[in-house]
């Protein structure tokens, strides 16, 4: 029995990494594609008014304070054409108040379509200053709800979705569009998302790119590399990736009012609607793609405290059960491709269930070790493996950072980085195993989700 | 060499010029060849570029090899500088390819070959325009069609009314038709417009009703006053902008006409245009 386990352990470690490595080098190879055409892309770039144009939904809710910072950000986007929804969730503060002196707005009379139900719309406003820009004022509903209220307003056949607190860079709309000018299938795009903790930020912005001195959101910089450089681009390119972040991605309005729009009912609503797109997608044998693009367009701000961080965790984890739990059809399903036969058991059993396993590997090593069940040699060999090489596949993600786009240049942040990723496989990442699990344990509960509270320090940002 | 295609994109006018003569003085056509012969993707397409803005007469061959690569981003680069060196000749080789070459992204072909519209459109236009021409593409190449008709739109060409009215009978394809009325004109173009207005493809009525605001005159209005009941709100937002906008309709005979009318929706969609055509003046 205890060799079964060892041998178990050591196994789950060696599948688990030997995906990602293969991911990895997926990856590798889509960042030296698209290498090749950075520089050309970098020129100064025309529009021909054929791009399709796009509807910007911003949810709000209680955002009275960044949410005329973000709208002028928004507003200041290079692209052929585009509107700016921005979606107020019943705030209890003044947001609504906020965007209608700073926008100048004035009621609207939208012919509004329900497309998708939602709360109650209370009013439309339009700005008079920036005749791109509506504003919803909606009976509070979570953020799916609004993203839903604000399909059923837009006008154009794609829509982006834009956390309120996030900082886009200038050309975002250009990268994420190039996907859907190359192939009529293209349902969603994705870009990467970073941490802007520790970056300048002016005017909406980012004028400096560096690393932030906390920590817990030194961590992060490290594990979103990890996870937007290999993870996604790498499931991108078999066209199984299950996730778009909430914080920036680019859908095609007609498909997901096919599937449904965003669920309400979910923590994770836009894990949730991906999954269910290739669900559907599959199921009604239509062709589809979505993809990922590599090229940094969006920038957060991360938890800088345990307690934050530890409830996003929590959150995440939960959203990602529910999203799998809803779509067990796709798993192993006839016409399931890469999404239903790769990218979905793959997140059952390493992602879902994974904390789980992992968390009880290392106490089965530990209780072997002490118990003498276990040889030096063996307990070193773990070590080797599931440390050894979870701070390889973190190298790897600063290596095809500094080999495609370079954002930390100098060598004080270079090191800075590998200090980093090797102190949290000391720790961060057992704490993280842990979190996952208590959001595993209450997504079995079954407790409601709701807008997650996130404590902001907004110290990278010099105007607000 | 990179810095310099750059300042080429972000220049207009003498200075092109200028920077043409400093890049003969350097020797950059002989690096851009060398570039071409041996260099990787970018610097292939960079010395495309560069052999292109210095309008090399004498890289004319090399270019046309490019041309007919699989690859899409380096034809689409060659047909640019083709274009850049020699645009009506370049134009009779390039036509045809556009019509073909499924591969070139719409975007980007218009984008890249928009400062040679006038002599792509002329040599389409005139293809285009031969009897049969887009006849035979219908029957031939149906999926190609719409593809081309947008290519058309794009580069602005006019195509005759002549050529366009066979693909605007009701046995063709909603692609093909909404790319044939977003490009007619004349009054026997009117009269094939209106045919359509009961299209069951509510994006066909779509763009009858933009096509009737932009050629329709006084008979229309009740045409559009039915679609401004169409159970499609884009159908009924396009028709409510046709109207809004006819010069056949005064602000007073407009403000009858919402009055009268039956339908909430059509009502609403009315006064939204309104609101917008208001806040845009």
């Amino acid at each position: 029995m205890s060799n079964f386990l060892t041998w178990f352990t050591l196994l789950y470690f060696i599948v688990l990494n030997g995906v990602y490595l293969a991911l990895n080098m997926l990856s590798a190879l889509s960042l030296y594609r698209n290498n090749q055409h950075r520089e050309i892309n970098e020129l100064p770039q025309s529009f021909s008014m054929l791009e399709p144009p796009i509807s910007i939904l911003v949810p709000a809710f209680n955002e009275a304070t960044t949410i005329a910072a973000t709208v002028r950000s928004v507003l200041q986007l290079t692209y052929a054409e585009f509107e700016i929804i921005v979606i107020n969730d019943g705030s209890n503060d003044d947001t609504l108040e906020v965007l209608k002196q700073e926008f100048s707005l004035l009621p609207f009379p939208e012919a509004y379509r329900i497309q998708l139900q939602t709360e109650k719309v209370r009013g439309i406003y339009r700005s008079t200053s920036h005749l791109n820009l509506r504003v919803i004022d909606k009976v509070n509903g979570g953020k799916a709800d609004s993203l839903n209220a604000g399909i059923n307003a837009a006008r154009y056949p794609l829509f982006c979705g834009v956390d309120a607190d996030s900082i886009l860079q200038r050309n975002s709309l250009q990268q994420v569009v190039k996907p859907f000018l190359r192939s009529p299938h293209m349902v969603a795009t994705g870009g990467t998302v970073r941490a802007a903790n520790g970056c300048d930020v002016r005017d909406g912005y980012l004028t400096r790119v560096d690393l932030p001195r906390n920590p817990w959101a030194l961590f992060q910089v490290i594990e979103y590399l990890r996870a937007f450089l290999f993870g996604r681009l790498g499931w991108s390119s078999l066209n199984a990736m299950l996730i778009i972040s909430g914080a920036f991605g680019l859908f095609k309005k007609a498909t997901v009012i096919e599937v449904g729009g965003y669920r309400t009912n979910t923590i994770g609503e836009d894990m949730e609607l991906v999954v269910r797109i290739h669900h559907e997608m599959r199921a009604k044998q239509k062709p589809y793609r979505i993809e990922f693009v590599p090229d940094p367009v969006c920038w957060t701000e991360v938890p800088e405290d345990w307690r934050t961080l530890r409830n996003q965790r929590i959150r995440w984890q939960r959203g990602l059960a529910e999203s799998l739990n809803s779509h067990w059809g796709l798993m192993f399903s006839r016409h399931g491709g890469w999404p239903g036969w790769v990218a979905f058991p793959f997140m059952v059993i390493f992602e879902w269930l994974g904390p789980v396993l992992e968390f009880s590997g290392y106490l089965w090593m530990l209780y072997a070790y002490f118990s003498g069940a276990i040889s030096w040699q063996a307990f070193g060999l773990f070590v080797f493996v599931a440390l050894g090489l979870g701070f390889l596949l973190s190298v790897s993600g600063l290596l095809l950072e500094q080999l495609s786009f370079r954002m930390y240049p100098n060598l004080r942040q270079l090191a800075l980085m590998v200090l980093m990723v090797i102190i949290e496989n000391l720790g961060y990442r057992q704490l993280n195993t842990w979190w996952r699990i208590v959001g595993l344990f209450r997504w079995a509960r079954q407790k409601e989700g709701k807008w997650g509270a996130m404590k902001r320090k907004g110290t990278w940002q010099s105007d607000k | 060499m990179k810095l310099w295609v750059h300042f080429q994109e972000s220049l207009r006018g003498n200075a092109t010029v200028r920077l043409s003569e400093i890049a003969y003085r350097l020797g950059c056509d002989t690096m851009a060849r060398e570039l071409l012969e041996h260099g990787n993707r970018s610097e292939r397409l960079f010395a495309i570029m560069t052999l292109g803005y210095m309008r090399d007469r004498s890289a004319w061959g090399l270019l046309a090899t490019q041309l007919a690569l699989p690859s899409s981003t380096t034809s689409l680069y060659a047909a640019r500088a083709l274009l850049q060196i020699d645009p009506r000749g370049a134009a009779k080789i390039i036509v045809p390819l556009l019509l073909r070459r499924d591969d070139w992204e719409m975007v980007r072909a218009a984008t890249l070959l928009r400062e040679s519209r006038d002599v792509l459109g002329t040599e389409m236009a005139s293809r285009l325009n031969q009897p049969d021409e887009l006849d035979t593409l219908a029957r031939k190449t149906r999926e190609r069609l719409p593809r081309v008709l947008r290519m058309a739109e794009a580069l602005r060409l006019q195509v005759s009314e002549a050529a366009l009215l066979p693909l605007l009978t009701p046995d063709q394809p909603p692609d093909i038709l909404i790319g044939a009325l977003r490009l007619i004109s004349g009054s026997r173009g009117l009269a094939a417009v209106r045919a359509q207005a009961a299209h069951p493809d509510w994006r066909v009525r779509v763009q009858v009703a933009r096509s009737l605001g932009r050629l329709g005159d006084a008979a229309d209005v009740p045409r559009l006053t039915a679609l401004l009941q169409d159970p499609q709100w884009w159908v009924r937002y396009r028709a409510a902008q046709a109207l809004a906008g006819s010069p056949f309709l005064s602000r007073a005979e407009l403000d009858t006409l919402l009055a009268g009318l039956p339908d909430r929706y059509a009502r609403e969609i009315f006064q939204q245009v309104f609101a917008e055509s208001r806040s845009h003046h």
